[in-house]
């Protein structure tokens, strides 16, 4: 029995059981199947290899670098594209003229698929930190943008009766109004821009780069490890989640006293 | 001298296939200091849209509406209105909520502690004061924005079917609270809503408006001291009477009408 107040705790259902059974048959599978060699090792690689592979790269201190290195890409590029896609997203709501100017430019660099523009980067900015972040940067800064904006301008019609029969002025009208009534949709742009800005480091690492688990990844590959390119991919898998969750969380402490879902996190 | 003077107001708005609509034709009506007027009408007649006019939030296609004399051309701190699901930022606690035209208004801090303790005492939500919109009941969300109203102390204030969202008790409850606030405060009131007993519980005067477009039909002055009782003969009569009229006024055969 759950308290009033208190959040209600996950049962383990009977699907649940057969969900977890499914994985183990698959994993089981996948070892047999490997050990006795119906598939080949360059190919797949057993959980047990991949388990020993994780255990060596991170005991010989071959991963910590990397990991760190895109962590730090991660967020830098984030954090930037973050503070200035609020702040944009800012401007153009105080403004409209400003985004009626602007709306034009930021949707055609949005139209560009970020990883053809990868080459240029990386001959302004070289193949180092730099480019990685411009790229994370140019990954999730609109997403941030359009969905505050869009955010502002869904604000319930009825709220802005409200700011206008108490004579609020525009500043008041943004500020006190239009803007908490964007946080939701704000942070649904801070949590899909979140998801993507993983791929968009991994995916410059592999490209070209001095570090980085993208770069270990395409390593890997080259050296037909099967093992560590599973590994890596789970790891950067669990680093994303855990990304999204981190943002959830944020969001969960500043709304959750005034919305009436409780948000999954 | 009238309060409220709407001197034949007309209304047009444009439907979603891109028709016209006449929505208010001719409505001329005084509302006197310190008079509580209700607005009754078949749903989809321009009550509310009448209140949005008089609140300033909607401007008008011909006539004029007066505030003690003056011209209303957009809204004014001495019109306070309280909407129908009490419309409070859902970011704000019922504290701030209340305090949302102070602040806006720029109203010093101590005034806005004292005024805050009379209102909140005088709506019964002590003990609320810090919980969200969410974590209250309809009838708690409506004295809320009632209070929030009533800060500003306006002279004159709306009111969009303010109780439709609530139970049946708790609506008897919010009726009779208002009443007696009236007593208290000394507003002019004009009240829109579909429940026409709500109204002739109320009101000292009560306007039909017709059908589209809408006209003033009828207007009951109902002669009965307060406190009023609800099973009052009088009182059930006027009800049936406006009733009757509302039928009598909407031609069509299905006639679509709230009791």
């Amino acid at each position: 029995m759950a308290a009033r107040g208190q959040i209600k705790k996950k049962k383990f259902t009977f699907i649940n059981a057969l969900q977890l059974v499914a994985i183990i048959v698959l994993l089981a599978y996948i070892q047999y199947a490997v050990d006795a060699g119906r598939i080949s090792k360059i190919f797949i690689a057993s959980p047990k290899m991949i388990v020993d592979e994780a255990i060596k790269i991170i005991s010989k201190g071959i991963l910590w670098p990397h990991l760190v290195l895109t962590l730090q890409e991660l967020v830098v590029g984030y954090l930037l594209a973050a503070a200035v896609g609020v702040v944009v997203a800012l401007t153009w709501i105080l403004f409209p003229k400003l985004e009626e100017f602007m709306d034009l430019f930021c949707s055609a660099i949005m139209a560009v698929p970020k990883t053809a523009i990868l080459p240029l980067l990386i001959l302004w900015f070289g193949i180092g930190f730099k480019s990685k972040i411009v790229l994370i940067f140019l990954f999730t800064v609109f997403q941030i943008l359009y969905n505050t904006v869009t955010g502002a301008k869904q604000t319930d019609v009825k709220f802005i009766k409200v700011a206008k029969v108490f004579k609020a002025n525009r500043f008041q009208l943004v500020f006190d109004i239009m803007i908490p009534a964007a946080i939701p949709s704000m942070f649904n742009g801070l949590k899909l821009a979140a998801a993507t800005a993983l791929t968009g480091v991994v995916f410059s690492e592999m490209q070209s780069a001095k570090g980085g688990l993208g770069f270990l990844l395409s390593e890997a590959q080259q050296l037909l490890n099967s093992a560590r390119m599973f590994f890596i991919i789970v790891l950067v898998t669990v680093v994303s989640v855990l990304f999204v969750r981190l943002i959830a969380l944020i969001e969960y402490s500043i709304c959750h006293r005034w919305q009436q879902k409780v948000p999954h996190i | 001298m009238p309060t409220i003077k709407a001197n034949k107001v007309e209304k047009y708005y444009r439907s979603n296939d891109g028709e016209l609509v006449h929505a208010l034709k001719d409505v001329t009506l005084e509302i006197k200091d310190g008079e509580f007027v209700a607005i009754v009408g078949p749903s989809g007649c321009g009550k509310s849209t009448f209140l949005e006019i008089v609140a300033g939030l909607l401007p008008l296609d011909g006539g004029e509406v007066y505030l003690d004399d003056e011209k209303i051309t957009d809204t004014d701190r001495n019109i306070g209105v309280v909407f129908q699901d009490a419309s409070l930022f859902p970011w704000r606690t019922i504290k701030k909520n209340i305090a949302f035209g102070m602040e806006i208004a720029k109203v010093p801090k101590e005034e806005q502690e004292k005024r805050l303790k009379h209102y909140i005492e005088l709506m019964n939500l002590r003990g609320f004061e810090n919980k969200f919109p969410s974590q209250l009941s309809g009838g708690m969300k409506q004295r809320a924005g009632i209070a929030r109203t009533l800060v500003m102390d306006p002279k004159v204030i709306l009111m969009d079917e303010p109780f439709s969202a609530v139970d049946h008790l708790t609506r008897c409850t919010l009726q009779d609270e208002l009443l007696k606030l009236r007593e208290k405060e000394k507003k002019t009131i004009l009240f829109v809503t579909h429940d026409i007993n709500e109204a002739v519980y109320l009101a000292d005067r009560v306007i039909l408006l017709s059908p589209r477009p809408s006209v003033i039909q009828e207007e009951y002055v109902i002669k009965a001291d307060y406190p009023r009782n609800r099973d009052d003969e009088y009182l059930a009569h006027v009800a049936s009477k406006i009733m009757k009229d509302i039928v009598k006024g909407s031609k069509q055969d299905t006639i679509e009408y709230y009791i």
